[in-house]
């Protein structure tokens, strides 16, 4: 669970991001944020990652308070989350297996497991035939879903995926959404961030607006019931 | 979330990736690296062959013992054996007093007859010429000397020279100190740097490395690794190059003097393979460890 309780963070140089944010994500949600650039997404975001401290407020996600935590206790929450960022941030020296697997050497999987699973997810994301490609090699929908795959290999509580739509042709684009949706199913919380308004309409799911620093709008989806 | 044992076959594939991904920066580390060490081995290796000069002048470390007149013949071979069992002592050779006359009327053999009368009544004594090592303390020696031995009469010991090759050594060692020093900081200051720019170069990666969960362990050891590789291959590297300049510089050219002996660097050898590779694994290592550890605490 996702819990942001009057929440500001005001920058350095005196740009107040979020003012006075109260939010709460459920288990199992799917939720979309929107808003207008500026309006404070990718300081949600910057928070959530526990990139930055808000000025005041709490936060709590997963059972951890991303407040009182220490610095080496991030990588733990790190672990409970998957990001999909906007510009895929791929290792280009590495294959997309690599990628991949790269996500599990970090928590210290063994070989055999990591070999297995990492297949596994490629076969999700419909990827097992480029295992051994590099980035350059795959078009930007592909290094999208190797993103995805590497996002959710450690079975991660929460995806959150920034703008997983942009830059994509219409059905790459859907295809991503539906694999989000599926994710989703399966029990995952899924937040997705972004611009393209026809996705939100067509999925009628939550829709968190944010808009000058504060939560604007926050509507239920058709199929969610009340949040 | 549990974490697990890291493993260090994963961290070497990393590490090796790494410095072969950024060649112009493990390059540039090892240049540096290996030109620090070989100007740090030719000080050593000039101020080796000083010493070893300075010990060939004549008489620089003997001691000549005079044993007592009344020392009987078993009581003077009785103070070789104790001489030759004191700490520092090579050799401890005795001249008897009658090759002592000997030597004295060969030496003088225009005035022989003038030693003739001495035949019977030889006023010279049987002397012990004492080697020693030339890293042992003279005065210690002396003072062992003095304190196993009863029956001395003289102990003659070239102070004056002693002292002033001394002094000139101690100074030698002191500037080599400094200068070693001075070169280890430098080479620590530059793979600081080195490091610093190939983290710098690197920070989308690392950043990334952090988003997805790796702990500053995870992401730091493939960097140490690379440096202590960086190091081992200076360290390596700068025992080839140096054995070349030594054999062409030292021996080709210096060598051709005759008034100057060089050390053979069979003698050397040991000491600067073990030299080189141990400062070269520590300086890679404790560089790659500095600027780490500030990287980290700058973006924790």
């Amino acid at each position: 669970m996702i819990k942001l309780t009057n929440v500001t963070k005001t920058y350095p140089n005196g740009t107040q991001a979020l003012k006075n944010v109260d939010l709460t994500i459920n288990d199992g949600e799917f939720v979309f944020i929107v808003g207008p650039n500026g309006a404070g997404k990718t300081t949600l975001t910057k928070l959530l990652l526990r990139e930055e401290k808000p000025t005041s407020g709490k936060i709590e996600i997963n059972g951890y308070d991303l407040i009182k935590m220490k610095n080496r206790k991030v990588p733990s929450l790190r672990r409970t989350m998957g990001f999909v960022f906007q510009d895929y941030r791929l290792f280009p020296n590495m294959t997309v297996f690599e990628n991949v697997a790269f996500a599990m050497h970090v928590i210290g999987e063994p070989n055999r497991i990591i070999g297995k699973r990492v297949y596994k997810f490629l076969k999700l994301v419909n990827l097992e035939e480029q295992a051994h490609n590099y980035p350059y090699q795959l078009s930007g929908g592909e290094q999208r879903r190797v993103a995805l795959a590497r996002a959710l290999v450690n079975n991660p509580q929460i995806v959150i995926a920034d703008e997983p739509t942009s830059n994509s042709d219409p059905v790459m684009a859907y295809e991503m959404m539906e694999l989000l949706k599926k994710i989703n199913d399966l029990g995952k919380t899924v937040i997705v961030i972004t611009h393209d308004i026809k996705f939100v309409q067509y999925y009628d799911k939550r829709v968190i607006t944010i808009s000058d620093g504060t939560v604007a709008d926050d509507k239920a989806g058709g199929d969610d019931g009340e949040n | 979330m549990k974490i697990k044992a890291p493993k260090i076959g994963y961290f070497l594939k990393l590490a090796f990736n790494g410095l072969f991904k950024n060649t112009v920066m493990t390059l540039s580390s090892i240049f540096v690296l290996l030109s620090c060490l070989v100007i740090m081995g030719s000080f050593y290796l000039v101020i080796k062959n000083v010493n070893y000069n300075i010990e060939k002048i004549d008489g620089y470390n003997k001691i000549v013992l005079f044993v007592e007149r009344d020392a009987t013949e078993f009581e003077v071979l009785e103070i070789g054996d104790k001489l030759r069992e004191i700490k520092g002592i090579e050799s401890a050779v005795l001249e008897t007093k009658e090759e002592a006359l000997e030597k004295q009327v060969s030496q003088y053999a225009e005035s022989a007859f003038l030693f003739e009368m001495y035949k019977d009544d030889n006023p010279l004594k049987d002397s012990y010429i004492i080697t020693y090592s030339t890293d042992a303390d003279v005065n210690t020696i002396k003072m062992n000397i003095e304190r196993e031995i009863d029956q001395i009469s003289k102990l003659n010991v070239n102070m004056e020279v002693v002292e002033q090759i001394q002094s000139i050594k101690n100074a030698v060692a002191i500037i080599f100190s400094w200068l070693l020093i001075l070169l280890f900081a430098v080479s620590l200051f530059v793979i600081i740097n080195t490091v610093k720019l190939s983290v710098f170069a690197r920070r989308d990666e690392i950043a990334l490395m952090r988003y997805i969960g790796a702990t500053n362990s995870f992401i730091s050891t493939p960097f140490l690794i690379e440096g202590l590789v960086i190091g081992a291959v200076s360290g390596g590297l700068a025992y080839g190059l140096q054995y070349l300049i030594y054999k062409y510089m030292m021996l080709g050219l210096v060598g051709q003097y005759e008034v100057f002996s060089i050390l053979p660097f069979a003698e050397v050898k040991e000491i600067l393979i073990i030299g080189f590779v141990v400062i070269g694994i520590a300086t890679g290592f404790i560089g790659s460890l500095i600027s780490l550890k500030k990287y980290n605490q700058e973006n924790a």
